[in-house]
């Protein structure tokens, strides 16, 4: 009888341990899997210029027509007019900035959608990898596999994918920068509808130049958004107002977010071996203290007999 | 197994109508979609249900794998009534918490792909996993019990023999899972207001878990106690108690210390909504308890012991909220306040969790044998299990 205890348990360390090696095993290629993901020069992107932009939302328009929202809409400027922010019927947005300039009023807009990561914490966060950082750079969505859980929602710093919470089977809703005209040739939507080129696509690298040659005009603030906010991004915003005065997450600092978790969840393997072999040694050492006494199992079993 | 009593009490036709009501709530957000019923919105894509429902409620139904360990791994032997009562609740908690999650997922028929999709950089990953398995071990930890109720006897001893791995595997789960739950939060160091943000979540939220468990063991002892008119073991969770005040303290020491050694202990000094929030969980949940439970006649009172023990249970709800909702206000400049429908979801799964307790207490072998209680008083108990007047012989139950 103790014997049949004494091997049960046994087995069930051995079968832990061995899990925990398994686990521990496929995290460390993984981690490795990570470091060797090459640089993002060659991820495509935007640069979007603030100074350039003239508030006309045709972007929007162009972005509605190429990702109509689940019922088939596509929004028209008048009801581009009367968005307050991201939904999950429009991806991208204009957002209107009023500011007082050499005493005068002025506008600024801002076209905002996803910011395509370079380590995106929605990809990192989604249990299921739905959400991708495809090879080109575009952060993707497969709604075949998500489950709904929205993590991606809490995740993401810029407050980026949204829900379709009017829907009864809902998806959720990103810019996934037109990924599916990249692969045949084409630019994205909102790139090829703006009548004054805010916007421009292209490798990140290519952007970076492009950026840095527009810096040396007097125009700008000497900044551009995106190069290092939360590890980089492959959007990219150049502006003539401080990014602060614009409403932009200044704050932010250089630190991509997906290691936050990871520092946590790579010691799980560890953890999960100690407290096992832990708990294991304990139960051991109980059933062998008192030879003459029962463990609490056996004593319960005995009692039920006896009842 | 006995028969099932008719007609019911009016506490359970009470309960029937709570969870007769939430499952027409659930009714209609499967029918109409998340946005028809809740106040969700992209702001606020997490609400009631992730933040009591999974949240606070994988937390208070740690009771379960903290017995068992106490019990079948430390073989603490003294424990041995308040085992099967923890398992229980502990599984009724997770089934409560699996329902919830399936009303809240937007796609909650395809809950299985975490299992085939693996992503290990993903907390959320490795919170369904664990609790997916926790749920059966805790299932498979409870089945002795169903089967002896069933009169399958030599089964139960079959079952009962994996008991220890079972325990080992449950305590290893349960540290996974518990903390990763806080792991959640560590992802949004700009969402999450500091008072509460910091990288020793998935700490705080074990050792919250770890001084929960044993308090809502104690409370529910109480309400079982008063409602089928058994003695309370005050003795016993007094003695319970010390360990919870041991975990509650080292929770606090190390709270503050990071609050202060991150530089955050200011904002605490800035009257807002959140320092008052703080205040609220940290006095009410955990100051007020220890000094409770430090105080020498706890042990003796049951008044105060279960106060004691009842805010702590309020301090980790409150806690659990503040982490999911009040942290996030003033980043996402958007208030979220619960609707009607999720109210009418959590109530009516609270109440459908008191109402297989309270069956499986009479139905089951949950509870030891009663050898003192007057067979009057417990025939009594059987009649009218819901009702709540004291019972005059038996002190122990009211302070
Ligand atoms: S901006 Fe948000 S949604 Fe876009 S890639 Fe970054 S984390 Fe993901
Ligand atoms: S909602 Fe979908 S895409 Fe977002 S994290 Fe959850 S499973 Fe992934």
């Amino acid at each position: 009888m103790k014997l049949t205890r004494r091997d049960l348990i046994k087995k069930g360390v051995v079968g832990f341990l061995a899990a925990a090696v398994a686990e521990l095993a496929g995290d460390l290629a993984a981690v490795e899997a990570r470091d060797e993901k090459k640089g993002a020069d060659d991820d495509w992107g935007l640069l979007i210029d603030i100074s350039r932009c003239m508030g006309c939302s045709r972007c929007v328009a162009a972005c509605s027509a190429a990702n109509p929202d689940h019922t088939g809409k596509v929004l028209e400027l008048s009801d581009i007019r009367l968005l307050k922010g991201l939904s999950s019927k429009n991806l991208s947005y204009v957002r209107r900035v009023k500011l007082k300039r050499d005493g005068r009023t002025a506008y600024s807009f801002v076209k905002t959608q996803c910011l395509h990561c370079l380590d995106p914490a929605c990809v990192s966060a989604c249990p299921v990898g739905a959400l991708r950082k495809s090879e080109r750079g575009p952060v993707t969505y497969d709604a075949s596999r998500c489950i709904g859980c929205r993590y991606c929602q809490m995740a993401c710093p810029f407050g980026v994918p949204t829900y379709e919470w009017d829907s009864t089977y809902p998806q959720v809703r990103k810019c996934q920068l037109c990924w599916s005209r990249l692969e045949q040739g084409a630019r994205p939507a909102c790139v090829e509808a703006c009548p004054v080129q805010a916007v421009i696509f292209g490798k990140r690298s290519e952007l970076l130049a492009e950026a840095s040659k527009r810096l040396q005009s007097g125009k700008y603030v000497q900044e551009i958004f995106g190069l290092r906010q939360v590890g980089g991004t492959s959007v990219l915003y150049l502006s003539d107002v401080p990014f602060a005065d614009l409403g932009f997450p200044v704050h932010m600092g250089e630190e991509p977010l997906p290691p936050l978790t990871w520092n946590v969840l790579n010691k799980v393997p560890v953890m999960a071996t100690t407290v096992a072999a832990a708990m294991a040694g304990v139960a051991l050492y109980t059933n062998r203290l008192h030879p003459g006494q029962q463990t609490g199992a056996d004593e319960e079993k005995n009692e039920e007999e006896r009842e | 197994m006995k028969k099932l009593r008719w007609p019911i009490s009016r506490g359970r036709m009470i309960l029937l109508i709570l969870v007769a009501q939430g499952v027409f709530s659930m009714v209609y957000r499967f029918a109409f979609g998340l946005g028809s019923c809740t106040a969700l919105t992209d702001r606020f894509p997490w609400g009631l249900w992730i933040a009591f429902d999974v949240m606070a409620g994988v937390a208070l139904a740690a009771g379960g794998f903290v017995l068992a360990g106490t019990y079948y791994i430390f073989n603490l032997k003294q424990f041995r009534p308040l085992v099967k009562p923890a398992v229980l609740t502990a599984f009724l908690g997770y089934l409560m918490v699996v329902f919830g999650l399936l009303c809240d997922l937007g796609r909650p028929l395809v809950i299985w792909h975490p299992l085939v999709f693996w992503q290990e950089h993903s907390a959320m990953f490795e919170l369904s996993i664990c609790v997916s398995m926790y749920t059966t071990v805790l299932f498979l930890e409870f089945s002795p019990i169903l089967l002896e109720g069933l009169g399958k006897r030599a089964w139960a001893e079959k079952m009962h023999r994996a008991i220890i791995p079972l325990a080992i595997l449950g305590i290893v789960l349960s540290t996974m899972h518990q903390s990763s739950l806080g792991t959640l939060f560590v992802l949004m160091p700009y969402w999450l207001h500091h008072l509460w943000y910091t990288p020793l979540l998935p700490w705080f939220f074990l050792l919250t878990a770890l001084a929960v468990g044993p308090a809502m063991v104690t409370v529910e002892s109480y309400l079982c106690a008063r409602s089928l008119r058994r003695p309370f073991e005050l003795t016993l969770l007094g003695r319970l108690s010390r360990f919870t005040r041991w975990v509650l303290a080292l929770y606090l020491g190390v709270r503050c210390f990071d609050l202060w050694q991150r530089g955050s202990l200011a904002l605490a000094l800035v009257p807002s909504l959140e320092s008052v929030a703080f205040y609220l969980e940290l006095t009410a949940g955990v100051i007020v308890p220890l000094f409770l439970f430090f105080w020498p006649t706890t042990k003796q009172n049951t008044g105060q012991l279960v106060t004691a023990n009842a805010l702590v249970v309020l301090g980790v709800i409150l806690n659990r909220a503040n982490v999911a909702v009040t942290g996030l206000i003033r980043t996402k400049g958007d208030i979220y306040v619960p609707s009607l429908s999720e109210f009418s979801v959590t109530i009516g799964l609270v109440a459908l969790a008191i109402l297989g307790y309270s069956l499986a207490m009479e139905y089951l072998p949950v509870l030891q044998a009663l050898p003192a209680a007057p067979a009057q008083a417990r025939a009594a108990a059987k009649a009218y299990p819901w009702r709540e007047e004291p019972l005059p012989s038996r002190s122990g139950s009211s302070s």
